[in-house]
């Protein structure tokens, strides 16, 4: 049989049975891909250094059904060097794509972003901007993207003194000009629809994405949130 | 031909073990029968007391039916004032068997993994603060795997470390031993490039 080629990213893998592994892949042709590799963690086998996340990838899979073979695997560039932080806020990336993204779905767009999100951690020193713009995106990209730039009611650009709240599925509703709990200012959802990022946007960007993820999570926590809540071990917690 | 209810239940008692099917199974089951009752005998009891009594050590989390296991029960080995960090008790058999290291271990029982829906609270890392708290620890040796989750994990305890003012270090990763460096893998040979030490 004739393995197909995809390009990826390894999200995720875990043991299986007595020298295989479950993997799950996110790869430009066919956006999440589960495989199965077999021998691979026998003292032997060279793959168990290529699978593993956040390597640039290469893989031939084969197989009608939903759980593929993994037939080969070679690596298509370096494996990006992410370290303390950035490879918690990566580890959260890939935590929430393995839970949203439903299996052989193409997501170009998606991976492009994810791509990007990853570049942007090993380089950058802000992380949170590229988590919100990340969750932003993803979010657009399913089809659950929030209008923050316009009334939902009026179709007009939205009042920077006014207050709103945002309700799932409509947008952004006007409640006057007086703050109320669970409303945001007009002015910061206009920051946030531009990714004009300063403390207030990035804050009210993470309430409004945390609140649209869960709706796509389910009810089960994410657990790569608790990796940031290093708060109480006397360093600084860095919330997202 | 029909087996008998307590063969069969013999039989499938034994898929349980790793690696074993049906037909494994089957052969075993057979092969105490007829050949070795008193070994199975033997089996059978110390299965049992092992299953009932070992627990984990109080204080590393590895396996023992003690309190404390004989590695933290040791007179002498608190006094070297280091602690490694594994993953599994297979790994500190490892360890011990270089006969390098002789201080005391914590052992995780796994490492973190969001993904599978694994925290700090689930290896055990509250249990870790406690000793970094109580005991005179001058350095903490990550021996977590070279896997991303052992490097997540080894960093999170590090920060723990530094939070202390513990030195915290991690092993070594490069090149194996007696093997040629034409057949290492990429990701290895790059970290043995970072990790190069100069000579003297």
């Amino acid at each position: 049989m004739v393995a197909e080629q995809l390009n990826g990213f390894l999200l995720h893998r875990r043991a299986y049975r007595e020298t295989s592994f479950l993997l799950n892949f996110f790869t430009v042709e066919n956006g999440k891909v589960s495989a199965i590799v077999k021998g691979a963690r026998g003292s032997k086998s060279d793959k168990k250094s290529l699978l593993q996340p956040f390597q640039p990838l290469l893989i031939g899979v084969s197989g009608r059904y939903e759980l593929k073979n993994l037939q080969q695997v070679e690596s298509t560039g370096g494996m990006l060097r992410l370290t303390g932080q950035a490879l918690y806020c990566a580890l959260y990336l890939n935590e929430v794509l393995n839970r949203v993204l439903a299996d052989d779905i193409p997501h170009p767009e998606i991976f492009v972003l994810y791509q990007q999100s990853l570049h942007a951690l090993v380089v950058e020193t802000q992380f949170e901007p590229i988590l919100r713009t990340f969750e932003l995106g993803l979010l657009d990209a399913l089809g659950y993207a929030i209008d923050l730039a316009h009334d939902a009611d009026t179709g007009e650009t939205l009042v920077r003194e006014g207050y709103y709240r945002i309700v799932p599925e409509q947008g952004c509703v006007y409640l006057g000009a007086i703050r109320q709990p669970g409303s945001y200012l007009g002015q910061s959802l206009l920051k946030v629809a531009s990714e004009h990022w300063d403390k207030d946007s990035l804050l009210v960007a993470k309430m409004i994405t945390r609140a649209a993820l869960a709706e796509l999570l389910g009810s089960k926590p994410l657990m790569s949130r608790e990796l940031f809540k290093q708060t109480h071990f006397g360093s600084k917690g860095r919330g997202h | 031909m029909k087996l008998s209810p307590l063969i069969l239940e013999l039989i499938n008692a034994f898929k349980v073990l790793p690696g074993v099917g049906p037909k494994s199974a089957q052969r075993m089951a057979f092969h105490l029968l007829e050949r070795n009752r008193s070994g199975a005998l033997q089996l059978s009891q110390v299965l049992h007391n092992a299953m009932e009594h070992v627990g984990h050590c109080k204080q590393c989390r590895t396996f023992t039916e003690s309190e404390l296991c004989e590695i933290c029960a040791h007179p002498t080995r608190s006094d070297a004032g280091t602690l490694c960090v594994v993953e599994s008790p297979q790994d500190v058999v490892a360890i011990e068997q270089t006969a390098e290291f002789k201080g005391l271990y914590f052992v995780l029982m796994g490492h973190l993994s969001p993904i599978d829906g694994i925290g700090p609270s689930e290896i055990g890392l509250d249990d870790l603060a406690n000793m970094l708290d109580n005991k005179d620890l001058t350095e903490v040796i990550l021996a977590t795997n070279p896997t991303v989750e052992g490097e997540a994990t080894a960093h999170y305890i590090g920060q723990m470390c530094s939070a202390r003012d513990i030195q915290a270090t991690r092993l070594a990763h490069g090149m194996p031993v007696g093997g040629e460096l034409e057949y290492v893998d990429g990701n290895t040979l790059t970290h043995a490039f970072v990790g190069r030490r100069s000579l003297s």
